[in-house]
């Protein structure tokens, strides 16, 4: 995306941010995400408060320190890129730093990069003469996976710079997001957005693609698998319009990389240990994803309604270690081996 | 002379045996305007080299073939010289960044940014961009794979990557979300059987259906593995019999009696025989959890289902642990002897219980 | 009145130097050094007679039997500089060894015996400074200078001394032959040319840091090229260090009894032991050790360590210990810390409680700059010390823990934690020890030993084998179906 900007045939402002965009062209047709990206706040789907909030400032022309934070494709990165663009209109590009988790974000370039940008001091006319806020904005996306160091080393720029420089700081969870810094920050939760309006948005962009998607099911299909983050959904539809040239729910769930819910029901149901080497033995071999089963199974097993809770219990407890290891490297045969060992377990006691 | 897993390889993306399905998308996706970045993953054995291949060959036609090995170098920011072993064409260039360790990640910039900014020579070539093919993508380090995905989105003019994972588990998302991901599952037992019917018939053997069958079970659903089981058995014995011995990877048996061992005897004498069998496995190269899943298995055979429930948790724990430090004897051993232990106590509670 | 103290406490002390002037002036009636005032205790005589400032000089061989070298090797430079000195060509000859191997005593030592006159080059030290110009007419200076220096010295005879053989003796190489090794064999080029008496080099070899000695310089071409004889020395055996001290103890007997105690047989002991071979860091411990006025407190604390232990196989090691600080080997050796770990010790002190005679916490501070080391000889050896299967299982859990820990490199302080958790396992797990004497083993080269592509040529070489697949699924087949 970055090779957008260089040749500058995209404003800043249509940055997009890093997590979960997919990149694939140097030319257009863009990746949806980016075609169909909220021009103003007004399109933001579902975000009635912080839209609210966001117009009074836009009206007022000032904006306070911003930290957005919720779950991914909630439609953070657009309100604050949107609003940016309607504070700056075409000198965006002079006025906004983006950073994002892939560039370097170390205390180093926060020392550097991001003071000398914000103690620049900017009028409050554009060059055409029209007026335009006096301030730049400063957007660190996925503010949540900076250190803590970096993170601290924001803070003192932050309060000095006050003057000259808003900062928008975009992050998952807040609580990785280190305490004086969410003190000088206006918090806005994004909530997960409604599946209608997902929905909605999808039909519309489906519409402007010319794309068959017939009734309703099979989008419901793409929300259910992308558990309402609206990017993923994007992403996954284009994929699979490009990989198989139309869009079937097989189709959804193979570009998705979902595990397909009978195989998370028969590892839920496993009886003896072979039974459970034979499922992890030919579950491998089919190239599913280990750590996407997890996650399907915590889903499966909070839902379930013949399990206990103490079944419950031990087995999420015991997906909750697994997924850890397992991010940590750890080979998936072992740790489904072991999580498979516990739901046998748990099912022979209930 | 060359092998069999060699010389009838596919070369055609409709030429291949199975998941056809999915050869006809991908033909489909070479005609696209556009080319995304792939990552593609599968066991081993799957195919999934064989399905790159084919795709270059589409992309770039029989220029992809021409193959030569060079040894590139590269200097890390520590100033320390590293080489590794690439093989290139003229339109892509393949790497195992894994081969230099904790350096994977020096190795995928400065290759990726060459490749990009050398541009295609022939321009009447019909792609404006050179591929880029980076084996085990899923054991590079943290690091690597996140200075891959800003490397993705700044050469993506003139340059692609095919990511090849065994898993897409120890992808960070990042890089997942900006590929086109091609699962290739591992071929069934009888897709196996097939192939290896086919293989005997263009090299003019008769093949019986039992050998091809028990051939395809022991092969672990791996179709390299099961093309060279035939080659060796033809090597051994031929013309062949239904009920001839099929040669085992010699590091499995290995691994098995390594397990034999420990069950037969609970004690530190026996566990340094052990250790010393293990050593063996790891220097020539057997990977650490491979060896896990292999004691695991052969451990578990004739123990109850709680003792099963333990040991497993165990093995999950110790090779977690593995991959976080850097021996991975000491934890190879540490579930030896744990399962040592318990497996000790267990036999005497038993005998307890016969008196 | 104490706070006004406090607050005039300059005036106090205005008041009070009138006393240390007297006794400076006293001092100096003396004409005795102010620093050598505490001995004034014992005997203000010897402070006068230990005025020799190059004490050093005291213990030098003065005969050739005296050098602590091995005869063979003195016979083989003595044989050298006759034949050298009586053609009076311009031979050379190198002399390499580990510091403090008696190099330098041989040569002059055999020197002063035929009457051979040593000259020796030493750098001076203001060319070293680089000027405004740079440094190229510098070096330029430095090797011509050198070159000048030896040359003359090799050529003309002093008026003053009418020797009739010259030595030329370098030990101390301009810093610019490190740099570019070249310009020395220049040097060495005009040399061979102009000058008519023997040189001689002497090189310390080190093992710490192989670049930028002097040896280098000599290449095997090198030596080849001027006939250069390359004579090694080892480090001093224990029987020659015993001797030369037992030498240096009768010189203290005969002449300095006033400045030395006589040192005990103990002492040489564990000074042989600690000095590793070192004829000058043993002659310079033994200095300190035996000096007056400081030994009380080193001879006491020797004699208490003695009595908490009283067997003598201990004996040697606790002297040795003690005088940690005197000799070069400070640190507890790899060794001798695997052993600390796997046999621990218990001690019960006088109130009951049982503690490791070495705790953990000791141990640890010797081999935090190499903490993964250290625990790779720990896993490598521990095993035969265990009986029970459950304990080497709690010692393998606690090694496992301090693996992963150590390797925890953002955190600085896992590391120490790592071999923490490791050594404090491993010391407690042991609850039923075998007794038995077990050899120390380095642990185990684990590098991946790849099959090499040559060794299976049926493999297609244009095609990257993956170090993985070729072992898991290749090698076992080629190896059939290519026989």
């Amino acid at each position: 995306m970055q090779a957008f900007l260089k040749t500058g045939k995209i404003s800043n402002a249509d940055k997009p941010s890093s997590s979960g965009t997919k990149v694939v062209k140097k030319k257009p047709p863009a990746p949806w995400v980016e075609k169909y990206r909220p021009k103003t706040i007004d399109d933001i789907v579902d975000q009635g408060e912080v839209v609210q909030v966001l117009r009074e400032c836009l009206a007022g022309g000032d904006l306070p320190h911003l930290l957005f934070y919720g779950p991914p494709g909630t439609g953070k990165t657009s309100a604050i890129l949107a609003a940016a663009r309607q504070l700056f209109g075409d000198i965006t590009r002079d006025r906004v730093l983006e950073l994002n988790a892939s560039d370097e974000r170390g205390i180093q370039v926060i020392r550097d990069k991001v003071k000398s940008f914000s103690q620049l001091t900017v009028s409050n006319k554009r060059p055409d003469g029209r007026p335009c806020p006096p301030y730049k904005l400063v957007i660190l996306d996925e503010a949540d996976s900076m250190t803590s160091a970096a993170q601290a080393a924001l803070r003192r720029t932050m309060e000095r710079e006050t003057r000259t420089t808003r900062f928008c700081l975009i992050c998952n969870y807040v609580s990785r997001i280190i305490p004086p810094i969410t003190s000088r920050c206006s918090k806005f939760r994004f909530k997960p957005l409604a599946r209608e309006n997902v929905i909605k948005r999808l039909q519309e962009v489906c519409e402007a693609e010319g794309v068959d998607v017939g009734n309703g099911e099979i989008l419901q299909e793409a929300v259910h698998t992308c558990e309402g983050d609206l990017r993923r959904a994007l992403t996954a539809l284009q994929c699979c319009q490009r990989l198989i040239g139309k869009i079937t729910p097989e189709g959804l769930i193979e570009v998705t990389g979902l595990v397909p819910q009978e195989l998370v029901d028969k590892f839920l149901s496993t009886k003896n240990y072979s039974e459970l080497e034979a499922f992890v033995d030919s579950f491998l071999m089919d190239a599913y994803s280990a750590s996407q089963l997890l996650e399907q199974l915590s889903a499966t097993v909070v839902q379930s309604g013949h399990l206990t809770n103490k079944q419950k219990c031990v087995i999420s407890e015991k997906i909750a270690v697994c997924s850890h290891r397992l991010l940590d490297g750890g080979a998936e045969v072992m740790q489904l081996t072991d999580l498979g060992c516990t739901i046998i377990m748990a099912n022979s006691d209930p | 002379m060359s092998l069999w897993v060699d010389k009838h390889r596919p070369r055609d993306l409709m030429k291949l045996d199975y998941h056809k399905d999915q050869a006809i998308r991908l033909k489909s996706l070479v005609q696209q305007s556009d080319f995304p970045h792939l990552l593609v993953y599968g066991p081993s054995g799957a195919g999934k080299k064989t399905r790159i291949m084919c795709l270059l060959r589409e992309l770039y036609g029989s220029g992809a073939e021409r193959l030569r090995q060079e040894t590139m170098h590269f200097t890390t920011p520590s100033n320390k010289k590293i080489e590794i072993m690439t093989v290139s064409s003229n339109y892509h260039i393949e790497v195992n960044p894994t081969d230099v360790g904790i350096h994977d990640r020096v190795v995928i910039m400065d290759l990726v940014k060459n490749v990009a900014q050398t541009h295609q020579i022939d321009s009447s070539g019909q792609r404006e961009f050179k591929v880029v093919i980076l084996n085990e993508v899923d054991d590079l380090t943290k690091d690597a794979q996140h200075a891959l995905r800003r490397t993705m989105e700044k050469y993506v003019a003139t340059c692609r990557l095919i990511l090849i994972a065994n898993s897409i588990s120890r992808v960070i998302p990042a890089i997942r979300s900006r590929c086109l991901t091609i699962r290739v599952p591992a071929p069934t037992e009888s897709e196996i059987a097939n192939v290896l019917h086919i293989v005997c018939k263009k090299e003019g053997l008769s093949l019986p259906t039992e050998l091809a069958m028990r051939i395809a079970k022991s092969s672990d659903r791996n179709l390299r593995r099961a093309l060279l089981m035939c080659e060796a058995s033809k090597v051994q014995q031929y013309p062949f019999t239904a009920d001839q011995k099929v040669p085992e990877p010699d590091w499995q048996i290995f691994i098995k009696d390594t397990a034999r061992m420990a069950l037969s005897e609970q004690s530190p004498k026996k566990l340094g025989e052990v250790r010393q069998k293990l050593y063996e496995l790891i220097i020539h190269g057997i990977p650490p959890d491979i060896i896990f899943a292999g004691l695991l298995k052969e451990l578990v055979r004739n123990c109850d289902m709680s003792m099963k429930c333990q040991i497993a948790s165990h093995a999950a724990q110790f090779e977690h642990r593995m991959r976080l430090g850097n021996k991975p004897i000491f934890h190879l051993e540490a579930f030896v002897a744990k399962f040592m232990a318990i497996y000790k106590k267990f036999m005497e509670d038993s005998l307890g219980d016969v008196f | 009145m104490q706070k006004e103290r406090k607050w005039f406490k300059p005036i106090f002390e205005f008041n009070e130097t009138s006393s240390p002037k007297k006794n400076k002036r006293n001092d100096a009636k003396n004409k005795s050094p102010t620093y050598e005032k505490p001995s004034k205790r014992h005997n203000s005589n010897t402070t006068y007679n230990f005025n020799d400032k190059n004490w050093m000089k005291n213990f030098e061989p003065v005969n050739i039997e005296d050098v602590a070298v091995h005869y063979k090797k003195i016979h083989e430079v003595e044989e050298w500089m006759r034949t050298a000195c009586n053609k009076s060509n311009n031979d050379m000859l190198l002399l390499s060894g580990p510091v403090g191997s008696g190099k330098t005593a041989t040569v002059r030592t055999l020197a002063s015996k035929y009457n051979i006159k040593v000259t020796e080059w030493i750098t001076p030290v203001d060319i070293e400074y680089p000027s405004v110009l740079g440094d190229y007419e510098i070096k330029e200076s430095q090797s011509k200078k050198f070159l000048e220096f030896i040359i003359n010295s090799a050529n003309f005879t002093s008026l003053l001394d009418n020797n009739s053989c010259k030595l030329v003796l370098v030990e101390d190489f301009p810093n610019v032959f490190i740099r570019s090794p070249t310009e020395f064999t220049d040097v060495l080029q005009q040399y061979k040319h102009r000058a008519k008496s023997p040189i001689v080099f002497i090189c310390s070899e080190t093992h710490a840091d192989n670049k930028n000695t002097a040896f280098h310089l000599f290449t095997a071409s090198l030596k080849e090229q001027f006939n250069i004889h390359h004579i090694m020395f080892n480090s001093v055996s224990a029987t020659g260090l015993k001797a030369a001290l037992k030498r240096a103890v009768d010189i203290i007997s005969k002449k300095y009894t006033f400045t030395y105690n006589i040192p005990t047989a103990d002492l040489i002991e564990s000074i042989v032991n600690s000095s590793g071979g070192d004829i000058r860091s043993a002659i310079l411990n033994l200095h300190f050790a035996s000096l007056k006025g400081s030994q009380f407190n080193l001879e006491t604390s020797i004699i208490k360590e003695k009595e908490v232990k009283n067997k003598t196989s201990r004996k040697k090691k606790s002297v040795s210990n003690k005088f940690m600080s005197l000799g070069k080997d400070q640190t507890v050796s790899i060794l001798h810390g695997v052993g600390r770990v796997l046999n621990p010790k218990e001690i019960t002190t006088s109130d009951g409680h049982k503690i490791m005679s070495h705790a953990p916490k000791d141990i640890i501070d010797q081999f935090l700059s190499h903490p993964s080391s250290f625990i790779n000889f720990l896993e490598e050896n521990y095993l035969p010390h265990f009986s029970c299967i459950n304990d080497v299982d709690k010692a393998l859990m606690a090694l496992s823990e301090g693996d992963c820990l150590i390797s925890e490199w953002r955190e600085k302080i896992c590391q120490e934690y790592g071999l923490y958790v490791a050594i404090a396992g491993l010391m407690t797990a042991n609850k039923s020890p075998v007794s038995a004497w077990n050899p120390v083993r380095g642990p185990k080269n684990m590098k991946i030993q790849y099959p090499s592509l040559s060794e299976l040529p049926i493999l297609e070489p244009n095609y990257l084998y993956k170090g993985k697949v070729l072992v898991t699924d290749y090698l076992t087949y080629t190896k059939i179906i290519g026989s």
